[in-house]
């Protein structure tokens, strides 16, 4: 395959910020040369952290600012308490907070996984957040919202994932404690994602790949069908962690996806 | 059925609304004031005891149901938006209804199918006073208040003290009413759980005030009720007043009740407006519509509501010519609509009720048959009318009019009358299947051909803050 070669990114800096009640750890990539794109914020998903998007924010760092935020209770934000994992509208409350607490508004919201759902709340609650939305295999699925058939592709998902995932994936879920993982993943599955869709009314685009177990195509198709503005794209022999398996592919969809938007959009964020 | 936290009154008017119209929108009746039915036979019974006595029995039931004032500081109100979450099926709805209270409002969430919040409750609280001396009452219960709303932030009290209405309570307990400011404690969670973005909330608000006391930021008390009495009367006290009290042997002949200085919210029906902000907050942030339904007094929504039963029965192409007249928290949604009757509903039986009912009758087409469920509350109070009051209003049906097992003659007195009405209504026939509940769009329908009400006003608040008047 063929595409722009990745010019070599910044290296991240760490950044505590706070977000409402929580403190929140992120990493930023500022790119060597100022573009003036909506700067992106990435968002994470069951369980793993701001670790996991590291492949797919080198790639986007070359050409615009990149957050990476440790969501509350993952990665190295580590409160609030174990035995209190947040809900997703609370993640998503956190989410909106550490934006704002950044400064950061009308930025380009991608989102993997379950980060789509805490995403997608927080762009209904706050439409001025973002001005692009990105959902990169986004979960969940109503017709499989039963533990049995998560399990089920989860376990299948497994197979697809690098010994690089697998050895991040371990560690950030001994860094999030297994009672949050089932806490958290039993919120995901009370959250109904398909309900807020039709309310987004902001350029996104929906990112599947053909090798992933949990996100069916029909399912994929029905969420850029839901989104007033939505497109899908499907990435061919891609996994479900399309942002840390298929970086290269992944972001050379979604830059060229943002950069259409900056370029037929720019008057939200100059107003903003 | 889950029931309410320990320390909510039974016999509180919310709870028996929010609890009638789970019932409905679980498909089922609400027979007993939602006590078990194994009760009914002995209530039933309760004619047979003498009156004094019946009183006295009256007042141990409420009596078993108050907490005491030393355990104020340790409830937690949130509860209530728990048992709430517990209470109504758990699927998504259309709309949410939340508010101030009104049986009209019961049945007008039993049609649309959605559920409805209080945002006032009552508290029994343990606390012996002389009926006639609402001063020593707001006295009494100054430091338990504070001890309430310390430990709830959320809230505002209303103590209030009715010697007309709740002569028979107040002499062994005070009410304590209770409204939220905010959604916070499970209504939030209960919204956004089970109402989509682009739902709508249907947001009650009743106007009802009264000249109240103020004893601290969030606490006021409230001398009198609304009821056949007029805040006048308890205020500045009248000839029908002493004729009262000397009927029960007072030795006072007016209330000398603590000097008002403050217009607050009623404390049971009034809607307290800090809890609206909260509303149009979340509605923006959830993208929901707000349908502000606005009313003078609890039942003028009534005529409104009994007339879209009407509307929607004749849509459905069933008869529409009964009119089943139901009084304070004697609901039930679900057997009003399986038997076809148009729900007209009573704050309480008071007189301003009949005169109420009366207009209503005489604005409408006449009903064939007239079925009355009759609040019994012992005391024979300022206002109360008599059961020839009653008998001239069912004499109205052009073909039977009937209570619906309440012996007039006993009125107000007539406990077994509990136990009595859902026997009552099931024998009704013809009985019609359940149906499919009413769109807000057929309810817009509706409001556009019926044209304004008195005292009524609807408003839509959209999402992002556009109003729309449909009713004014």
């Amino acid at each position: 395959m063929t595409g722009p070669a990745p010019a070599p990114a910044a290296t991240p800096r760490w950044q505590l910020a706070s977000a409402g009640r929580w403190r929140v750890a992120s990493r930023v990539w500022e790119p060597p040369t100022a573009r003036g794109g909506r700067p992106v914020v990435l968002v994470h998903g069951l369980v793993v952290s701001g670790d996991y998007h590291v492949p797919l924010a080198e790639r986007l760092a070359t050409r615009r600012s990149v957050h990476a935020p440790d969501l509350p209770g993952f990665g190295r934000s580590a409160d609030p308490p174990l035995e209190r994992a947040l809900p997703t509208r609370d993640l998503a409350r956190a989410l909106i907070d550490w934006c704002d607490a950044g400064g950061l508004s009308d930025v380009a919201l991608v989102a993997n996984s379950f980060g789509c759902q805490i995403a997608t709340e927080a762009v209904l609650r706050r439409p001025d957040l973002a001005g692009a939305l990105v959902l990169l295999a986004p979960t969940m699925d109503p017709r499989a919202r039963r533990y049995g058939e998560q399990l089920r592709r989860w376990r299948m998902e497994m197979k697809t994932q690098s010994g690089a995932l697998q050895r991040l994936m371990v560690r950030d879920y001994l860094r999030a404690g297994i009672p949050r993982a089932l806490v958290t993943f039993r919120h995901a599955m009370h959250d109904r994602i398909e309900q807020r869709l039709p309310h987004l009314d902001l350029p996104a685009l929906v990112v599947r790949g053909t090798n992933d177990p949990i996100v069916e195509d029909q399912w994929a198709a029905e969420v850029a069908d839901l989104l007033p503005r939505g497109e899908l794209r499907r990435l061919p022999g891609a996994t479900h962690a399309v942002n840390h398996e298929q970086p290269l592919q992944t972001a050379r969809v979604v830059a060229a996806f943002l950069d259409e938007v900056d370029a037929t959009d720019p008057g939200r964020r100059a107003a903003a | 059925m889950t029931s309410p936290p320990p320390f909510v009154a039974d016999f509180d008017s919310a709870t028996a609304m929010a609890q009638a119209t789970a019932a409905a929108l679980r498909g089922e009746d609400w027979p007993a004031l939602g006590n078990p039915r194994v009760l009914e036979p002995p209530v039933s019974l309760a004619n047979l005891i003498p009156r004094k006595a019946r009183e006295q029995l009256f007042i141990v039931s409420g009596a078993l149901e108050t907490t005491s004032p030393k355990k104020m500081g340790g409830i937690d109100l949130d509860e209530i938006g728990e048992w709430l979450l517990e209470l109504y099926p758990d699927r998504p709805y259309p709309a949410v209804g939340l508010g101030s209270s009104s049986g009209a409002a019961v049945y007008l969430n039993a049609a649309l199918g959605t559920p409805w919040l209080p945002q006032t409750v009552f508290l029994p609280v343990r606390q012996p006073v002389h009926p006639d001396d609402p001063t020593s009452a707001m006295e009494s219960g100054i430091e338990a208040g504070r001890a309430l709303l310390d430990a709830n932030p959320d809230w505002q009290l209303h103590h209030m003290h009715d010697a007309n209405q709740d002569r028979l309570m107040v002499r062994i307990l005070t009410y304590f009413r209770v409204k939220r400011r905010n959604l916070g404690g499970g209504y939030e969670q209960f919204i956004a759980d089970r109402l989509p973005p682009g739902g709508t909330l249907l947001l009650y608000e009743c106007r009802t005030t009264w000249n109240t006391t103020r004893i601290g930021e969030r606490h006021v008390f409230q001398h009198g009720a609304v009821g056949g009495a007029t805040e006048q009367e308890f205020h500045e006290g009248s000839e029908r007043v002493e004729d009262y009290l000397e009927r029960y042997d007072s030795p006072k002949r007016r209330w000398d009740g603590p000097e008002p200085d403050t217009l607050s919210p009623e404390a049971e029906w009034g809607f307290e407006e800090a809890l609206r902000d909260d509303v149009l907050r979340v509605a923006r942030e959830r993208r929901y519509r707000v349908r502000r339904i606005v009313f003078e007094g609890p039942d003028d929504l009534s005529p409104l509501v009994a007339d879209l039963y009407r509307w929607w029965y004749r849509r459905r192409r069933i008869p529409s010519n009964r009119l089943m007249v139901s009084s304070f928290v004697i609901n039930d949604p679900y057997r009003a609509l399986r038997t076809g009757s148009v729900p007209y509903w009573m704050r309480f039986n008071m007189l301003p009720s009949v005169d109420a009912l009366r207009r209503f009758l005489d604005e409408r087409e006449p009903f064939d048959d007239i079925h009355l469920a009759l609040f019994q509350h012992g005391v024979d109070a300022v206002g109360i009318p008599s059961p020839d009051d009653w008998r001239e209003v069912l004499a109205r049906a052009r073909r039977e009019g009937s209570t619906l097992g309440a012996d007039l003659d006993e009125f107000p007195h007539d406990f077994a009358h509990y136990a009595r009405y859902s026997r009552a209504l099931e024998k009704l026939a013809p009985t019609y299947p359940l149906p499919g509940p009413l769109s807000i769009e057929e309810f817009d329908e509706f409001l556009a051909q019926a044209g304004p009400y008195e005292h009524v006003e609807i408003e839509d608040v959209e999402p992002d803050g556009d109003r729309r008047r449909l009713v004014a």
